[in-house]
């Protein structure tokens, strides 16, 4: 028989009890305030407040997370006349955190049924626009104190003669924590399973002038019981990946919006997406019509980042 | 110290204890918080050991943070092994993931072999769980088995 050991669940007792008491003393400051202006009593309100900060601290630094990372922003942009960019990382957690650096490469692409993954490869095939070989991270591995942040550069030593275009890659952030200690029984036999997280930060790199756009290859729309499945087959055009948003709307046979759907959508050469479209009730006989918006608002990124681009826009009835 | 100055005091003591959210304000970020990795307890040779989602001490739990969506992809392996190629089978299927609030309250089920799309909303905390299937033989055999889970996490739509 084997046997690993049972780590802490995810809501220690103290952190229960600082979070509860976080809301308490705000609401007990709020009221505080009103006090001061009414009457004198925020003397003695002041004192009270003076000790339960004190026990907040003590609970608040006993509750916090061992390990955290947060990293930010999510994807950056490089371009040949600055080629370099910081990664901020932070350490939010209560314990030394290790932290590796490593570069990878990966898009999204679907499958027959629009489902996505991205697959993050250490070297990609030939003829990607790879930054593997070009992208430089310093540091690549540091440990960051509770509380501390740390700033990464990432540059990009693209050669001389290289051709003008947008080249891709990912940062990627791995740390490793909750690992739990190996416990031993019956002998010899040990287990452990480790759990390691990663983000990944997509990095683009600019050369020339950029230009991007999407063309739709194909549009169908399938009504299914209480709702219309909706297929979007896209296919990117010009220099750069094509980073937008897709609306579609539901409309009925008077023109009404019943049902509608938005997501965010990178094509790096082509993707297919599929939405349903729910209305949350039955969905009475008639006529309906997909109306689909393609474009390139993305507030989430920078905004020097991805190319802008003439949104698409078309319908397609559900059948 | 007057009781305004007091007051005064203390609201700038509260404000100092908040960096990290604030800072996180500036540009889009998103935390990652490994919390507790997958245990199987006691494993039988023979037997299978199946950690269901709502196991609270055994799950592997990731704890996300930030605003807006990211999609959480996971590396699963099919199995735990020793240096000497021993196996001990895992299994993972639909079903075997889920998303609670802090509260413990499940947000929903999901499908670990996929990739989820996860909504953040403004900082608040959202557990990503994991459990699944461990497989033994009745000629498992002494060793130290060792195996890895990787949680990807990325910015949807780049």
């Amino acid at each position: 028989m084997l046997t690993l050991p049972q780590l802490p669940t995810e809501r220690p007792a103290t952190e229960r009890l600082a979070r509860a008491f976080a809301r308490a003393l705000g609401f007990a400051l709020v009221v505080a305030g009103v006090l001061t202006l009414t009457n004198g009593v925020a003397r003695a309100i002041a004192r009270a407040l003076g000790g339960a900060l004190a026990v907040l601290g003590l609970l608040t630094l006993s509750a916090s997370v061992a390990h955290a990372v947060t990293v930010s922003p999510t994807a950056v942009y490089i371009t040949a006349r600055n080629p370099s960019a910081l990664l901020t990382l932070i350490n939010t957690g209560s314990r030394p955190e290790e932290i590796e650096l490593s570069i990878g490469f990966g898009y999204p692409v679907s499958d027959s049924l629009g489902v996505l993954r991205v697959d993050i490869v250490d070297t990609a095939a030939t003829g990607e626009p790879s930054l593997t070989s070009y992208l430089r991270i310093f540091p690549r591995r540091l440990v960051l104190q509770p509380g501390q942040r740390q700033v990464v550069r990432v540059m990009v030593a693209m050669p001389a003669g290289a051709a003008d275009g947008e080249y891709w890659g990912r940062v990627l952030v791995k740390s490793r924590g909750g690992e739990p200690p190996i416990e031993q029984s019956n002998g010899n036999v040990k287990m452990q399973l480790s759990l390691e997280t990663t983000f990944a930060t997509a990095v683009f790199f600019q050369k020339g002038e950029m230009k991007t756009g999407v063309e739709v290859g194909s549009a169908t729309a399938h009504r299914m019981g209480d709702s219309v499945q909706f297929t979007l087959d896209l296919k990117r055009t010009g220099t750069s990946a094509f980073l937008g948003r897709i609306r579609a709307e539901l409309l009925d046979a008077k023109g009404s919006t019943v049902a509608e759907v938005e997501d965010v959508v990178a094509v790096y050469r082509s993707l297919r997406r599929r939405f349903v479209l729910r209305t949350g009730k039955p969905l009475p006989a008639g006529a309906y019509t997909v109306r689909y918006l393609v474009d390139t608002e993305r507030p989430d990124l920078p905004a020097q980042g991805p190319s802008k681009a003439v949104p698409v826009n078309g319908t397609v009835e559900a059948h | 110290m007057t009781s305004r100055t007091g007051l005064g005091v203390y609201f700038a003591l509260l404000l100092a204890s908040w960096p990290v959210q604030t800072e996180a304000q500036s540009s889009k970020s998103v935390t990652i918080t490994p919390v507790q990795s997958l245990s199987f307890g006691l494993l039988v040779p023979g037997r299978r050991e199946v950690v269901p989602v709502t196991d609270m001490a055994r799950r592997a739990v990731v704890a996300l943070s930030g605003q807006g969506p990211v999609d959480v992809t996971l590396v699963l392996p099919s199995a735990l092994e020793t240096a000497a190629g021993e196996r001990i089978a895992l299994q993972f299927t639909a079903g075997d993931a889920a998303l609670l609030d802090t509260g413990g309250n499940s947000l929903g089920t999901l499908d670990p072999r996929q990739v989820n799309r996860v909504q953040l909303r403004n900082n608040r905390t959202v557990l990503f769980v994991l459990g699944g299937t461990a497989v033994t033989t009745t000629t498992a055999r002494p060793g130290h088995y060792t195996g890895r889970v990787a949680l990807i996490v990325n910015q949807p739509g780049t």
